[in-house]
């Protein structure tokens, strides 16, 4: 391997290759036809926006279990400010690093709602400093 | 002189959605047509199995259609369909550090192009799909979806559900560290 640095252009040229290979060999009409044909043997309540009631349930759950996790990550002790939204709005400058990743986990979720540590999120690579900006980026 | 024949104009994803939701199960083929090569990519590079990917490649879809209702045009469909892939390749239960991109040397045969220069390109993507293996999810999926696929960091962070930001940080320090390892 060359002893200097991967230029990003040339990384970026490596992963659009990633997995080319294999995507060739599968067939999206073949692909196309076998999701139509499971699709039809879906219940269509779902198509129409319908919730099964144990996902809705369980979504709440979640909601309440969020809430409750970040203002224990903050141990305000209910000193800290709450918006109309019942979100906390955080003084950043007196959380510790592990407070930190804790809060930051619980803001930055992936779609699929179920918790993550702060390895699945990489912010065990950063310091105190960088999860301040990375928190106040996610506040917008 | 004939009057040339007016082009057919290719839908987009929006309307194909649309038609879809009235019930037109053929433009619901035209998504997974149009869009499964690039989900499988993803896959590929995220950690899929090659034999699991056709599977993982249809289940991806499936959830996708089943809540395409949620899909307010806040991203780019194919970002978001690429992060509910990745929702369901961890649902699968597949460990990065477990996946492998199957090298030429497997007795696949190559593309084309000179054989040496093959090799050393695939050692090369071999090392990478190693190095994302190691990476956390997030940064392997944001490095993915802007290096791989080339989405801008507002699509990316409405389809991970994160803010632009926090997407620009994750992708420094996710090629921060697939550079120090494959230096």
């Amino acid at each position: 391997m060359n002893d200097q640095p991967l230029e990003d252009a040339k990384l970026r040229a490596v992963a659009q290759q990633l997995g080319v290979r294999a995507a060739e060999r599968l067939d999206p009409e073949a692909t196309a036809q076998a999701v139509v044909r499971r699709l039809r043997g879906e219940d269509h309540s779902a198509r129409r926006g319908w919730p099964p009631l144990w996902l809705s349930a369980a979504a709440a759950l979640v909601l309440l279990l969020g809430g409750g996790l970040v203002w224990r990550s903050v141990g305000s002790g209910g000193s800290a400010p709450v918006t109309a939204l019942g979100q906390v709005e955080l003084d950043l400058t007196d959380l510790s690093a592990d407070q930190l990743r804790d809060v930051l986990n619980a803001v930055d979720q992936p779609i699929d709602l179920e918790p993550t540590d702060s390895a699945e999120t990489g912010l065990d690579d950063l310091t105190p400093r960088e999860l301040r900006t990375l928190l106040r980026a996610l506040e917008g | 002189m004939t009057p040339a024949e007016p082009v057919a104009a290719v839908p987009t994803d929006a309307a194909l959605i649309a038609a879809w939701h009235g019930g037109d199960e053929q433009a619901a083929a035209e998504l997974v047509r149009r869009h499964t090569r690039p989900l499988a990519r993803f896959l590929a590079g995220a950690g899929a199995l090659d034999t699991e990917l056709d599977d993982l490649v249809q289940e991806t879809f499936i959830r996708a259609f089943r809540r395409v209702d949620k899909f307010r045009g806040q991203c780019q469909f194919r970002t978001w369909l690429l992060a509910i892939g990745g929702n369901a390749l961890k649902d699968a239960g597949r460990r990065a550090q477990r996946a492998r991109v199957v090298p030429l040397t497997d007795g696949l045969r190559a593309a084309g192009g000179d054989p040496h220069e093959v090799t050393v390109a695939g050692e090369t993507e071999r090392r990478l799909a190693d190095g994302l293996a190691r990476l956390p999810r997030m940064q392997r999926e944001v490095f993915l979806l802007r290096a791989q696929q080339g989405m801008e960091y507002d699509d990316i962070a409405a389809a991970l559900s994160t803010s632009p930001g926090a997407a620009r940080v994750h992708y420094h320090h996710a090629v921060k560290r697939l550079k120090e390892f494959l230096t």
